[in-house]
């Protein structure tokens, strides 16, 4: 393994590894702009140029592999200048229109020329003028004038999603970034070249002028729009969703994930605020969730004391694992039967995009069946279609399950129909009584995605007073039909994933603190998994040092 | 720690008050017979139908400067939001329909039971489309409502700006200033 010194600090690293790496392993940080360790290298900006012994002169260190007793300086009075003349180069035609760009706060342009530069315009000709606001598919918007021409996001489209929608026109300063006639940005994947794009040229229509970044409130959270469950970091403006960026996560999403994704959560608040009872005059009246859940409760006592009515409770496969363990062991309690209502509607594709729309299948069939074990197993949308008849109570569950056709003129057929929901839907419309649920993304709780990584939604939302968690309310129900249940007076959820990593074996070892950011995986037993090969084959990992979406916006604090 | 007080020891005269009230009463009849008669120095003026004159620099209820072609100079950066310590400022950011201009704000809104009249906002400006130097101190409304001043009210005093528009790139004035041309 080669040794090689930078800064004064020796390390020995694996031979082929970069300059800019062994330098990041020694915290050293060296700018760059259009290095991105998710894509290949172009070494376009010259931004990352460092001084090496015995060269004549500064070589690029996201590209320079590094060699035995290599001499690397990266903060000599001549990288300085170079850094500084870079930078000049790089905003001889830059509009500098920061006041209106989106990127302004997050802009890796606006921190290094703090950082190295703080230098004022020489130019005394007319800038080269062009596009701007130039669409350039239905999610992604260009201004050309802020390009650096660094080609993120044209490697993006060649290397990620071998689409190629996008190419470099023209030479030097009328350099263009552009869609060949014809073509336009319209992949399931595009709106990633908005995050890797280090400046403001390319924006996304979705966020484009909604709220300045300084404003935003960035949590860490997974997208819950299909199974793949990316990493997510939920960025919200006084509890609203403005939109969702990924999170580097080496083992589910890499860096990317996809538009539909970004959408799933748009302008989400705290869900549906108000539930509805059947009032004394036959009318509806609007209900918050403890007086619904005690409408609720008092049908299952009901039907436990006469012991003949038939119960059901149809959970969507979206939910947490603390909010199914919770209702499977209510549904053992109630003697009602579960069934599994999928969330339909959804194409999946070889890079991430799951088949399966729902964000936690493997977690709830795994707890299903072994709460419901001996019990007996639990049934599907068409079984409930079936069953529906014989049915008095049915509780659903619902996180966005589609209640279309045939499943809906069942519901109507069961005379006491109560519906747990986030949002309004089919099912609500057929209900009688509706209890406001707490969306998923307002409370904590985890999920397992398809490949069985567990992960943790960290509530980036606070919840609204008058809706209920599921865990909670399966809680409220089984304290209100049988005293004895282990779960009935738990809460939180980091308790009910206590007990559920206690009764289901495929949990067994798992703690709830040390899940994490980025999840641990359910067959290596809460083991820290060995690193996944990447999405193109290639095996190399490692965060991104100046990601735009790494977790430190331009730092403009509110109030002076 | 103990601290000694002085208090006052009024003498014989002044406690029996009844000289002091004559005393008083001979001061405030002298007022008021010199302004009856003779010379007026009256410091108070009849507002508001008089007001005394403002400095230049008062920081007076604000307004919204316009273009040269008449449109809102405010660019919808929310420099003037983030700057803002009591948060009383409300942009909502629009694309407009004009090539030439960008973002536009579509609503803005000032809420001036909130407002504490720093002048932050107007520091922070790029772009001298929010003043205070209209010179109006009170904003009397009937209700509390009223008191959200919308983009109509802001326009209501409106100026157009002395700063150059959109930062063009002059020759003979560019030192100082990083990099010419925004499109502000």
């Amino acid at each position: 393994m080669p040794k090689v010194t930078i800064d004064g600090q020796a390390i020995e690293v694996p031979a082929g590894t970069t300059v800019l790496r062994a330098a990041k392993q020694l915290g050293i940080e060296i700018p760059v702009f259009c290095y991105h360790p998710g894509l290949s290298i172009a070494a376009n900006c010259r931004m990352c140029l460092v001084e090496v012994e015995k060269s004549p002169k500064p070589l690029p260190g996201c590209y320079t592999e590094v060699g035995e007793g290599m001499v690397v300086h990266t903060q000599t009075e001549k990288i300085k200048a170079t850094q500084k003349a870079v930078l000049e180069f790089i905003l001889l035609n830059h509009p500098v229109d920061c006041p209106i760009c989106d990127q302004a706060g997050e802009c890796v342009l606006q921190e290094h020329f703090a950082t190295f530069s703080l230098q004022a315009s020489r130019l005394t000709h007319e800038k080269v003028g062009k596009p701007k606001a130039k669409p350039l598919g239905p999610n992604v918007i260009l201004d050309a004038e802020r390009c650096i021409v660094c080609t993120r996001c044209v490697r993006f489209c060649e290397e990620v999603t071998k689409t190629c929608e996008l190419t470099v026109e023209s030479r030097g300063e009328h350099s263009e970034i552009t869609t060949p006639e014809g073509v336009e940005l319209n992949n399931a994947y595009s709106q990633n070249v908005v995050d890797i794009c280090p400046v403001g040229a390319l924006t996304s229509r979705q966020f484009r002028f909604n709220r300045r970044v300084w404003f935003l409130d960035m949590r860490d959270s997974l997208c819950t729009g299909c199974g793949r469950g990316c990493s997510v970091r939920v960025d919200s403006y006084k509890n609203q969703v403005e939109r969702l960026v990924p999170r580097y996560n080496p083992d589910v999403n890499s860096y990317w994930m996809c538009d539909d994704g970004r959408k799933s959560l748009n302008g989400l608040k705290d869900g549906l605020s108000m539930g509805w009872l059947p009032g004394a005059d036959g009318k509806a009246r609007q209900a918050p969730a403890g007086e619904g859940v005690s409408a609720v409760a008092a049908w299952l006592k009901e039907a436990k004391t006469s012991g003949q009515a038939g119960v059901g409770i149809g959970l969507s496969a979206s939910l947490s694992n603390e909010d199914v363990y919770a209702w499977a062991n209510l549904a053992k309690a109630a003697g009602a039967k579960v069934y599994l209502l999928p969330r339909t509607g959804w194409q999946g594709d070889t890079l991430l995009r799951s088949d399966d729309r729902d964000c936690n299948s493997m977690g709830t069939k795994a707890i299903l069946t072994s709460v419901l074990g001996s019990f007996g197993s639990f049934g599907s949308a068409d079984e409930l279609i079936g069953d529906a008849g014989a049915l008095e109570v049915l509780l659903v569950v619902d996180n966005g399950a589609a209640c279309d056709g045939d499943l809906c003129d069942a519901l109507a057929r069961v005379p006491k129909l109560g519906v747990f929901a986030s949002e309004a839907s089919g099912f609500t419309q057929a209900a009688s009584v509706v209890v406001p649920l707490t969306p998923l993304q307002g409370r904590d709780g985890t999920v397992v995605n398809v490949a069985g990584w567990v992960q943790r939604v960290q509530q980036p939302l606070k919840p609204s007073v008058t809706s209920v968690a599921p865990h909670v309310a399966a809680a409220l129900l089984a304290a209100a039909i049988d005293q004895s249940l282990d779960f009935a007076d738990t809460t939180r959820p980091a308790e009910l994933f206590d007990l559920l990593a206690g009764a289901v074996g495929e949990f067994k070892s798992l703690n709830y603190g040390e899940i994490g950011d980025v999840g641990r995986h359910l067959a290596e037993g809460g083991e820290l998994a060995p690193r996944r090969p990447r999405l193109d084959g290639t095996p190399q990992w490692e965060p991104d040092p100046v990601s735009p979406t790494a977790k430190r916006p331009f730092q403009l604090r509110r109030g002076a | 720690m103990a601290k000694l007080v002085n208090r006052f020891e009024p003498a014989f005269m002044e406690q029996s008050y009844v000289f002091e009230a004559v005393k008083g009463m001979a001061i405030t009849s002298r007022q008021f017979l010199r302004n009856l008669f003779g010379r007026r120095d009256v410091v108070t003026v009849q507002y508001p139908e008089v007001k005394h004159p403002y400095t230049p620099r008062f920081r007076g209820r604000h307004l919204l400067t316009k273009r040269d072609d008449g449109q809102v100079r405010c660019v919808a950066c929310m420099l003037c939001a983030t700057a803002c310590p009591a948060n009383c400022i409300t942009i909502v950011a629009a694309e407009s329909s004009d090539h030439d201009i960008e973002k536009y704000p579509s609503t803005f809104e000032i809420d001036l039971l909130k407002c504490i009249y720093c002048g932050f906002c107007e520091e922070a400006c790029p772009c001298d489309a929010i003043r205070m130097d209209s010179g109006v101190h009170s904003v009397p409304t009937g209700n509390r409502r009223d008191q959200k001043f919308g983009k109509i009210n802001l326009l209501e005093l409106a100026k157009l700006s002395t700063a150059s528009q959109g930062g063009e790139f002059r020759a003979s004035s560019h030192e100082g200033t990083a990099h010419g041309r925004g499109e502000h």
